[in-house]
Parts: structure tokens; sequence; C-alpha cells
């Protein structure tokens, strides 16, 4: 019995763990829409922004992102899990969430976007970019044009379906 | 000689402290190795049908009143949650767990039913590390045992049967499968 309990605190302990929160301060928190994303994702980078949207889309492969839209925009808005959640069901579809997490945006070149699957939606969501110089030049060198965008999605640390 | 005793003794523990893992990755490998292989999703369960007698309409006289119609001719009014037009030419009619798709233009559509298939959703779920967190620990524990238990398998048994005799074509064939596929679907 004696054992019982010791192995059963010892998970109690393990899953208390397992549960703590990675919450951000709410002072800390920008409430944005998606078209204030869309508009000026560059200066929102790596900030916790919280939006909210209806999901259009839950990736069915493994549901670790999903793609928001509003009214007010025909952009969609990518959004992956962040370390604490686990997945987005993909019963979250059609519904009104309110998802709070990072900016995240990074500058993807015209042959990764090809490599990237499922992602290509993530590519509504971008603005044409100022090629990096060194790009630039070797496209050039092969006769091609440099088409690098920022991509930006929303890593999550929060999620809740509004009713 | 006695590390064969203790051989045994490793050998044994992790198997009955793993098995339950062992069940559930072995399982839920099985199922991954389908889903990769595009035969069947092995978190959900997706049943599509074709929606009869929708005429073609503009976007313009959707209403909600239209909507409400269509999903009372397929039964779906109580799962409605709302629509959305993707396109010009489409609507997408969200429901609990499904959708409609709806060509307003030719006035095709089809209802979406979704559902997560029970038990291999959860292996998959632990499978793919979706808890992450502390079971990603646990998880390599138990893939570092399952070295273990590969090693401490090989080795217990002497003679003929064991790692000197028998043992070692099947070994032998084990390493050599996996390298034939390698060499043919990658390295070639």
């Amino acid at each position: 019995m004696k054992k019982i309990l010791t192995v059963a605190a010892i998970f109690a302990v393990f899953f208390g763990c397992n549960t703590e929160n990675g919450q951000v301060n709410d002072t800390d928190v920008k409430k944005v829409n998606i078209s204030t994303i869309e508009a000026s994702a560059s200066e929102l980078e790596d900030q916790t922004v919280q939006v909210t949207g209806m999901v259009l889309h839950v990736c069915k492969h493994g549901g670790q992102k999903m793609f928001l839209t509003n009214d007010s925009t025909e952009a969609s808005l990518l959004v992956r899990v962040g370390p604490r959640i686990p997945e987005f069901d993909v019963t979250l579809e059609g519904s009104n969430v309110e998802v709070t997490g990072k900016l995240v945006v990074s500058v993807v070149s015209n042959t990764e976007e090809a490599h990237d699957g499922e992602d290509h939606q993530a590519v509504a969501s971008s603005e044409p970019a100022d090629c990096p110089a060194e790009e630039a030049l070797k496209a050039a060198g092969e006769g091609e044009e440099c088409t690098t965008t920022i991509t930006y999605h929303i890593e999550a640390s929060s999620f809740k379906e509004i009713i | 000689m006695k590390w064969r005793k203790w051989n045994r003794w490793l050998h044994r523990k992790l198997g009955y402290l793993f098995f339950g893992m062992a069940i559930i990755y072995g399982a839920s490998g099985i199922a991954l190795n389908h889903h990769i292989a595009r035969h069947w999703n092995p978190s959900m369960v997706e049943r599509s049908e074709q929606v009869q007698g929708v005429t073609p309409v503009a976007r313009e006289e959707v209403t909600k009143e239209y909507v409400m119609e269509l999903l009372e001719r397929t039964g779906e009014k109580d799962h409605y949650k709302q629509y959305y037009f993707p396109n010009d030419t489409s609507l997408m009619i969200y429901l609990d767990k499904g959708h409609i798709t709806v060509n307003l233009q030719s006035g095709e559509s089809r209802l979406l039913k979704i559902r997560n298939r029970k038990v291999f959703r959860e292996m998959n779920f632990l499978h793919y590390n979706k808890p992450k967190q502390l079971w990603t620990y646990f998880a390599d524990l138990f893939g570092l045992s399952m070295i273990i238990l590969a090693i401490t398998g090989i080795i217990m048994v002497r003679g003929k049967k064991g790692i000197g005799g028998q043992g070692a074509i099947l070994l032998g064939i084990g390493i050599i499968v996996p390298l034939i596929f390698l060499l043919f679907y990658l390295w070639v």
C-alpha cells in the first residue's frame, strides 16, 4: 500500500508539473484582428497577440495547424500549436475561436513554399518582401525573378471556443 | 554466469513495465504506416455523400433561410454552426463534426461527416507525442528500453538456438531487410 501511495505521489508531482501553463500576462497581449496582422505583420513580429476568427480548416494530418478568417478580410491566418497545446480538433471547423500566441514572421523563398505541402495556404497570408541582395543576384544570374515573400503565423499558447 | 541472471531480470522487468507502451506504439505504428500510405486516416472516420436536388443560386441570393432549408433536407439542421463563402462560386456550411460544400453555379453539393476514430485516435495522440512536455521523456525512456530489450533478448539464450546459431540467421534477416529497402528506395 505504501509503495502504491509513493508511486501515486510521484505521478501527482509529474503531472502537476505537466499542467503548468505558460500563460502570459494580460497586459502583454495585444488584441488585434486578422486585417491588422495582414497589414502590419512585421511590426507585430514576436509579440503576443490575441485574435478572434472563424476556423476555416484544421489540418487533418495531426491537427497541428488551423486557418482562421473573419468577415472583414478574405485572407486566412495560419495558427500553429505551441508547445503547450497538443492539437486542434477537427471539430473546431466552423467555430469561432479566440487565439492567444506569438506572431512569428519568416521570409520564405518561392522554392521553399513549393516544398511546404499544405502550408501553401499560408502564402495567402503573406506579403512580398525585398529580396536579400545575395538571393536577388543569384536569381538574376539564373535568369529568374526573386520572389521571396514574408509569411506569418501565430504560434498559439492558448485558445478557446467562443459560443 | 551472473550477468545472464541480471540480463534476464532486466529483460523481464522492462518487458512488464513497457508492455502497454509496446502495444500502443505497435498498434498505432501499423495504423500510421497505412496513414502514410494513404490507405486510411487512423485518427478519424470521414463519410461523404452527395446532396441531391440543390438548384444553382447566385451568391447574393444565399440567405440564412436558404441554408436552413438545405439543412432541413439533409437532416442536419440541428448541427448547424455557420456558413461561409470560400469564393464567389462556393458555399461552405459548417456543421458539428462536418460540413456541406455547395457549388453555387452547378448546384452540386456534398455532405462530409467527420468523427474521431475511437482507440486509434488516443494511441496516435501518444505516438505522435502530442502531449509533449513530460510525455516526451517517458516515451524516450520507452525507446531506450526497447533498445535494451532487443539487446538483452538476443543474448539471453545460449547454444545453437541463440546468437551463436539460428538466432544469428534471424538477426541477420532483420537487419538486411531494412537495408534492402534503403538501397532501393533511398540510396540508389
